[in-house]
């Protein structure tokens, strides 16, 4: 068997994937309402999200798009409204998740077969939330996961109305 | 004719011990991985995984065998041309010889810390080091400033002056306990401690699978990684 023939059988592949969930599944409702969504950015949660400090791109081939942030100034619950919305209609299913890295705050979770997104609100200053959506798993982006230029414009045209600014 | 010879040899080895030797030493190949790996957090197999991607880093541009922060900023934002004000910090750090270049032994210490099961007490230290711009042992709030504009600025969200200032004087609420407009390395792992996301980016879960068949391959025989689900 060439390692050609043996890196590409599913088996294989699949032993590769690791699985640094920091997200658990959360029990509450889908439709209760949830205020705790937002946690407020602190300077250093601004500073954490500069390219600069990522060095995941030292493995990886090429730039990987895992995450993409807009502003809004549309509430929490609007925009999880929103997230669940966009979410069904590309046919992913919403599950309530904790972020254990965050205090346990409540992210919306939209999950596809092994895909899996994560929408994360954040309080940037008052009447301005942080949306960051994250592809913790999957995906056909590239090496490392997360998704394709392509795959990215599915998802964010569903929320083109309620957006201040994208970002980075 | 014997003098001759010794003053030679005396004039080779005063030449030798010139700025190239050093410089040489940190270019060579990988002498002990034992030594590296008793030092760090990697396995023997580790290092020796990681010395390929060392190579394969320190390879481009030209191969000189080190990683100057040309070869850096190549590595981590796949062009020579992006500015970062973070990434020389990182570089900086890397850089404990201060040479403006690093060897492999440099490279393999620093990402020492950000494997998973590094000490999260180095972690705390380096993020520290990391945001001390001025590297006086504390952050000072014109630091802190500098920093969030630097990200802002490249992700091209735009704060009014106010909303910033709002956001650090929050910050430094939580932060400055001891209410001295500074935030030391124990108020820092104060922080830490209670906003644990903020040590995010100092964890590379890459660097648990350096010996997976995967990586060698594609370190080694430049084979495309496509089939890496990560």
């Amino acid at each position: 068997m060439s390692i050609e023939t043996l890196i590409g059988l599913p088996w294989f592949k699949k032993s590769l994937k690791p699985d640094p969930i920091e997200f658990s599944e959360s029990e509450s409702e889908i439709e209760s309402e949830s205020v705790k969504c937002k946690v407020q950015m602190n300077a250093f949660d601004i500073i954490s999200m500069s390219s600069g400090l990522n060095l995941s791109g030292i493995f990886e081939e090429k730039i990987v798009r895992k995450e993409r942030r807009f502003t809004t100034s549309a509430s929490a619950a609007e925009v999880e409204r929103r997230v669940a919305e966009v979410g069904e209609r590309l046919g992913f299913r919403t599950k309530r998740m904790k972020d254990k890295e965050n205090w346990n705050m409540e992210v919306v979770g939209l999950v596809k077969g092994r895909v899996v997104v994560v929408a994360k609100v954040l309080e940037v200053a008052v009447e301005l939330l942080l949306v960051e959506m994250t592809v913790v798993a999957g995906g056909s982006g590239g090496d490392g996961g997360g998704f394709s230029d392509v795959e990215w414009e599915e998802l964010t045209v569903g929320f083109q109305d309620i957006v201040v600014s994208w970002h980075c | 004719m014997s003098q001759c010879l010794e003053g030679v040899k005396h004039l080779c080895a005063s030449l030798l011990r010139c700025c190239d030797l050093e410089l040489q030493k940190q270019s060579q190949g990988l002498d002990d991985p034992a030594i590296l790996a008793s030092e760090t957090v990697f396995s023997v197999s580790e290092i020796e995984a990681l010395y390929e991607l060392f190579k394969k880093i320190s390879g481009a541009v030209n191969d000189d065998g080190l990683i100057n922060k040309e070869k850096f900023q190549l590595a981590l934002f796949k062009t020579n041309k992006k500015e970062s004000l973070f990434a020389d910090r990182v570089f900086d750090l890397f850089d404990t010889k201060h040479n403006g270049i690093l060897g492999f032994e440099e490279f393999a210490r620093a990402l020492s810390v950000f494997h998973p099961n590094a000490p999260i007490d180095d972690k705390i230290k380096f993020s520290f080091q990391l945001y001390d711009l001025k590297q006086q042992g504390f952050i000072e709030r014109q630091e802190v400033k500098q920093m969030v504009v630097a990200t802002l600025a490249e992700s091209g969200m735009n704060l009014s002056d106010d909303v910033i200032e709002s956001i650090i004087d929050k910050t430094f609420e939580e932060a400055d306990t001891k209410h001295d407009g500074k935030i030391d390395q124990e108020e820092w792992t104060n922080l830490v401690l209670q906003h644990p996301s903020l040590l995010k980016n100092m964890t590379l879960h890459y660097l648990k699978y350096l010996i997976f068949p995967c990586f060698t391959f594609i370190f080694s025989y430049n084979i495309s990684n496509r089939m890496c689900y990560i």
